[in-house]
């Protein structure tokens, strides 16, 4: 099993790399980001203005890379034909997606980086990290969280035939909701449910605490037991859409019915 | 007459294929409701970054840049669509012009993106508390159709590249976030370096975008000046078009690049 992981970890991120789109949203995307909030932010006077600047310009990315690729690679499948060997080969399809998912999202993760470099050599911007080894675990927990939420969403895909309409329609209201890059207290009341719902808001969450020059470890430690709560909630929801959308595809035969 | 019956029929045909499988859930989650939570998103921002009196000037310039859409996005990929069903080599040797195809693809998704800017201007101003009552709506649909004409040409100039490029998703994903920077839109030109400002004077929507926001604040001087000038750049646009379909259909020809994907 371990062979297969690592196998279509690599190839996916060759096949995603090889992808115009993919390289906008890991390499274009992130950099004018970074320039379309820095210059709505230079003359905002707020002291978080830098983690906001870079880190949300960099989740942004992040973010889009998964709607674009993990979530659309069902979609790609389907439209190479490759969708029912997949689903049938004597690999489970569950290590594919999951492995598909881990490629792309490590890949995407770079969107962080392209962020900082463009937020350093353009306007001099640099993000102050206190403590990196709880950056680093904040990091890694983030990329386990959005691993996390994308693989039900993928599987919810295999439903549809309109996974075009849905990744693109996942974009935005996810960058929106998590607070990427304006705290949610700007968000209406209503929305707060649905946002604290959301793995990323927390993993955003976390990223910014593990900023702060003193870290306050009883906020850190409930942002993390909502982080495992949500990974592990969402890890159950991937087991049940499994059961009920391969015997529902199956059933209907509607794998292969594209738009 | 038989011209305007084929623009008809194609643009009949390739809306009710765009868009037949979705129910009417789908369709106005897609049409309506992205779109303004997409603008919702960039206003909210602004909120928070600018902290101004008033949001006027995002609500406007953010519900401009939803024709990008249809204006950017349906149009450059039209090409890109047609080669994926395979029937790009007989749009290009049938006698009718590349481009009158390529417009009676985007002639209904550009009224329904018409309406769209429309409503998200007006669902924008009610979220975001401003007056609609004071605002003169003759000059203000007349930006708005005026910004659109040269987004939909600027889209035809970029739809032209498709024949010998295969990176299109990254070329109008690229041009669409370059114009949340430049158009003015999120925040004053005069930020940009002297460069990018006067690159910003010759990208769709900008003019329109100021005039726009000298309409909802209650002047009218410079109104007729932006929306010429963005007439202009329509006029500009299209005959780049024209000029950028024949290269690119010859070069195409020449390398082998009609089906490249």
């Amino acid at each position: 099993m371990f062979n297969v992981l690592w196998g279509t970890i690599k190839i996916q991120m060759k096949n995603s790399w090889a992808r115009p789109m993919f390289r906008f949203t890991l390499i274009a995307s992130p950099m004018l980001n970074t320039v379309l909030i820095y210059e709505m932010f230079r003359h905002s006077g707020q002291s978080d203005a830098a983690s906001y600047i870079i880190l949300g310009s960099g989740l942004m990315g992040l973010w889009s890379s998964i709607c674009f690729s993990s979530i659309g690679d069902i979609a790609r499948d389907r439209y190479m034909g490759v969708l029912p060997f997949l689903f049938t080969s004597p690999s489970n399809y569950n290590v594919l997606i999951v492995a598909k998912t881990i490629g792309n999202t490590l890949l995407a993760s770079l969107t962080l980086v392209v962020s900082w470099l463009t937020a350093g050599l353009l306007f001099r911007l640099t993000l102050v990290v206190p403590h990196p080894i709880v950056f680093l675990g904040a990091l890694v927990v983030t990329i386990i969280g959005f691993v996390a939420i994308s693989i039900p969403i993928s599987y919810l895909m295999l439903l549809s035939r309109k996974t075009g309409l849905y990744m693109n329609v996942l974009d935005i209201p996810v960058t929106l909701l998590c607070g990427f890059v304006f705290p949610l207290n700007v968000l209406p009341q209503w929305t707060q449910p649905i946002s604290q719902a959301l793995v990323p808001t927390w993993s955003t969450r976390l990223l910014h605490l593990a900023l702060q020059p003193t870290i306050d470890w009883v906020a850190l430690r409930t942002t993390m037991t909502w982080n495992a709560g949500l990974i592990l909630l969402y890890g159950g929801l991937t087991v049940v859409f499994w059961h009920a959308i391969q015997l529902r595809v199956r059933r209907n035969a509607t794998l292969e019915v594209s738009e | 007459m038989r011209i305007l019956r084929y623009f008809w029929t194609q643009a009949w045909l390739n809306f009710k294929s765009l868009n037949a499988i979705f129910n009417p859930e789908e369709f106005i989650l897609l049409d309506l409701g992205y779109p303004i939570i997409s603008m919702t998103f960039y206003v909210l921002l602004a909120a928070y970054s600018f902290n101004p009196a008033s949001l006027t000037h995002w609500v406007v310039g953010n519900a401009f840049l939803l024709c990008i859409n249809v204006c950017i996005f349906t149009m450059g990929q039209s090409i890109n669509a047609e080669r994926a069903q395979g029937r790009l080599r007989t749009v290009v040797t049938a006698p009718t012009s590349d481009l009158q195809f390529l417009l009676a693809k985007g002639f209904f998704p550009i009224l329904m993106e018409f309406v769209t800017v429309l409503v998200g201007f007006v669902i924008g101003g009610w979220i975001f508390h401003i007056d609609l009552s004071q605002i003169a709506w003759v000059p203000l649909i007349g930006c708005i159709l005026a910004g659109m004409a040269s987004a939909t040409a600027f889209g035809l100039f970029l739809a032209t590249f498709s024949l010998v490029t295969d990176s299109m998703h990254f070329i109008l994903n690229f041009v669409a976030t370059g114009l949340f920077i430049l158009t003015g839109a999120n925040f004053p030109v005069t930020q940009l370096p002297l460069f990018w400002r006067g690159v910003s004077q010759v990208l769709p929507l900008t003019h329109s975008i100021q005039a726009a926001s000298q309409v909802t604040a209650g002047r009218t001087s410079g109104v007729l000046g932006n929306v010429l000038w963005e007439l202009g750049l329509t006029v500009v646009y299209f005959a780049l078009a024209t000029v950028a379909i024949k290269f690119c259909e010859r070069y195409a020809r020449k390398h082998a690049t009609l089906e490249m994907f």
